[in-house]
């Protein structure tokens, strides 16, 4: 029999129980939208995390300091290993292009009478360069602002609206942790989110570290390499100067941390990698039930049709035939079922964007591998009741009332 | 029109439930016969002789227990369940008494069923021609609800007929229909036996077994006469007729006192 003939033929029997068909499909189209919808928010988490560590700076390596020493000073929670010290040594490497040391810490603003807590991060002046920020209005910090430890500052563009309203904070006297300082400049906003710049106050490191906080060490040191595709040189290179300076022993492990960009975004895949195999696995068990589902019902429609098998056979049809017949109406169940569910997947998804705030964007694999399950479904579940069929003795199912 | 393909069956034997002696029947027991091509023959006998049975062996829908089958030059007994599958749809056509058309297809998707299942592929016009040969060609488009019992046969004939078999299979095919009706599927069978079409009967209608060329009277799977069919028909009404007076005696008797 032609597989056209036996399409149309799976159509026509499964149409003229429409109801029950449409409800055995119901679950195939629940799953395959959860699947969908899922699917759409895990990615868009990957799109955003990504966007977000891309909108970081290129060509980043990014140095934090590490409890893996037993060496190591460690004094109120942090690890004292980095130093200023080792940030001008790593800008002496020929494949770095900048070096942006950072000492992070969290202060009271006060502007007139408003107040609120922000980051105040110390650090030099190729940082703006380092991690691809930009003033908006005023300028930036400079090297003299670092060597003459000047309270000024460089607002991000949350707190510069938060704190000075419509004002412009340009020149404004701005008190950080009682101590006042000078606002020399705006942030360009980046989009508010994970360690977002726009919710952080800039301050040159010296005066962070002398006059606002009096602790030496860094947070972390931002290096730009020169081209991307030797940053694992790099990191090599600081990695054995850091170890070096730190007098670490061979058998001592690294007190320190280096993850490029590109360590970053497959951290934060993963991550998002696996919440979305997670709640993904959870859609697929209603994919399962949507085929156990679809094989109930064949198993009754095979049941149901005894009859027409036994005058198929008598005409001549073959097991074979039989066996198609039934597998195909369980395929085009399933795979209908599972474009329907497509769609009302996008639907949700779109829904989730619009309503939750989340982005979602439903990869193109997702569609491909909606259809592919579904025909999968429909065969796995299908076959048991189509073999049924096949196997009936042609007189007996034709003695069938 | 068909191909030459008469039956012989020898020793032939069908048993019911063989494994389970208390519920074992020999349906079919030992029967041997030839049917030439383009003879049309009856087979009489009470209710449950195993006419049925017999005859579903013949079409290739039940196998035998013992004996041997030779539809023309095939030893059926050798053939897989996929040549099963071809015999009945090339070489057989099966008349039911229920009909057995599926309900929801029209009559012309009725009569182009086995056309599916056909190893070269026909168009649509066999099919039509079938119907018009059983004279139903405006009803092509009807479902089985809508047409009377005769017209419901006559498609089935036309299915039966569609692939070109060189023999029909029919099994009471008139049991349903009444004797006006009958008489008009009777007439086109007997046009197609006519033409060449080699036909085998189960019928209780005796009337029909006659207009027929032979008669084969079974009894308890048995074949107790064979021969033209009016000499069949007549020892069988003879033999019945006996049968009746022996078993009303008693109660005559007692009714006379
Ligand atoms: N599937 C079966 N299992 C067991 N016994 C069966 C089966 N089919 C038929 N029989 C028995 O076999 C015998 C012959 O049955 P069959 O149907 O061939 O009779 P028949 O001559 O066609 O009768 P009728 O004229 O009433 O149709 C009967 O005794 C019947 O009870
Ligand atoms: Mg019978």
């Amino acid at each position: 029999m032609q597989v056209r003939e036996t399409i149309r033929s799976a159509w026509r029997s499964l149409t003229s129980n429409g109801l029950r068909t449409g409800l055995t499909a119901l679950g195939m189209v629940i799953g395959v939208a959860a699947v969908i919808a899922v699917l759409g928010v895990g990615e868009g988490a990957q799109r955003s995390v990504e966007t977000r560590i891309r909108s970081l700076g290129s060509n980043l390596i990014t140095i934090r300091p590490s409890r893996g020493a037993s060496r190591g000073a460690v004094r109120g929670g942090s690890v004292e290993s980095l130093s200023r010290e080792d940030a001008l040594a790593i800008a002496a490497f020929p494949g770095v292009a900048a070096v942006g040391p950072q000492a992070d810490g969290s202060a009271q603003l006060r502007y007139l009478s408003q107040n609120m807590n922000a980051s105040v991060n110390g650090v030099t002046a190729d940082y703006l360069r380092v991690r691809s920020l930009e003033v908006a209005t005023g300028l930036g910090l400079t090297a003299l602002d670092d060597q003459q430890r000047r309270r000024v500052a460089l607002v991000g563009a949350s707190v510069a609206t938060e704190l000075f309203g419509g004002e412009s904070p340009l020149g404004k006297r701005l008190q950080i942790n009682g101590v006042a300082f000078r606002v020399v400049g705006v942030l360009a906003a980046k989009g508010s989110g994970w360690n977002s710049p726009d919710d952080a106050v800039l301050i040159p490191l010296a005066t962070h570290q002398k006059v606002l906080f009096g602790q030496d060490y860094l947070s972390s040191i931002n290096v730009e390499v020169v081209d991307e595709d030797d940053s694992s040189t790099v990191e090599a290179q600081v990695s054995q100067l850091l170890r070096l300076r730190h007098g670490l022993r061979p058998e001592d492990e690294d007190d320190f941390d280096i993850r490029s960009q590109t360590d970053m975004l497959e951290t934060m895949g993963e991550v998002s990698g696996t919440f979305t195999s997670l709640l993904g696995s959870v859609a697929a068990v209603s994919l399962l039930v949507g085929g156990i589902g679809i094989m109930n019902i064949m198993l009754v429609s095979v049941r149901e049709r005894t009859r027409e098998i036994g005058v198929r056979m008598a005409v001549g049809a073959r097991r074979s035939d039989v066996l198609l017949q039934f597998l195909v109406e369980a395929i085009v169940v399933s795979l209908g079922g599972g474009v329907l569910g497509i769609a009302l997947g996008f639907v949700a998804a779109a829904a989730i964007a619009q309503f939750g705030g989340w982005e979602t964007v439903v990869p193109s694999y997702a569609i491909a591998l909606s259809l592919g399950v579904s025909v999968v479904i429909g065969v796995v579940f299908g076959v048991g009741p189509a073999r049924r069929a096949a196997h009936l003795d042609p007189v007996e199912a034709l003695r069938q009332e | 029109m068909s191909m030459r393909a008469p039956i012989a069956v020898e020793s032939l034997v069908k048993v019911y439930n063989p494994h389970r002696p208390e519920l074992a029947v020999r349906a079919v027991d030992d029967i041997s016969f030839v049917v030439e091509a383009g003879q049309s023959v009856a087979i009489i006998g009470p209710s449950g002789c195993g006419k049925s049975t017999l005859l579903n062996i013949l079409g290739c829908l039940d196998r035998p227990t013992g004996g041997r089958y030779w539809l023309g030059e095939r030893d059926v007994a050798q053939l897989d369940d996929d040549e099963l599958a071809a015999v009945r749809n090339q070489h057989i056509g099966f008349v039911f008494q229920s009909f057995n058309l599926l309900p929801r297809m029209s009559a012309l998707e009725n009569v182009e069923l086995p056309l599916l299942y056909a190893s070269r592929p026909r168009s649509r016009d066999a099919a039509i021609s079938a119907l018009a040969r059983v004279g139903l060609a405006e009803r092509a488009h009807h479902l089985p609800n809508e047409m009377s019992g005769g017209q419901k046969q006559r498609v089935a004939i036309a299915r039966a007929l569609v692939t070109e078999p060189s023999m029909l299979l029919c099994d009471e095919p008139t049991g349903a229909l009444d004797s006006r009706t009958s008489r008009d599927v009777l007439g086109l069978l007997q046009r197609l036996n006519d033409e060449g079409t080699t036909i085998v009967m189960v019928t209780h209608d005796l009337v029909v077994a006659r207009s027929l060329h032979r008669a084969l009277h079974m009894r308890d799977g048995r074949i107790v006469d064979d021969g033209p069919s009016a000499v069949v028909v007549d020892n069988f009404i003879h033999l019945s007729e006996e049968e009746a007076c022996k078993s009303e005696r008693p109660s005559a008797q007692l009714g006379a006192r």
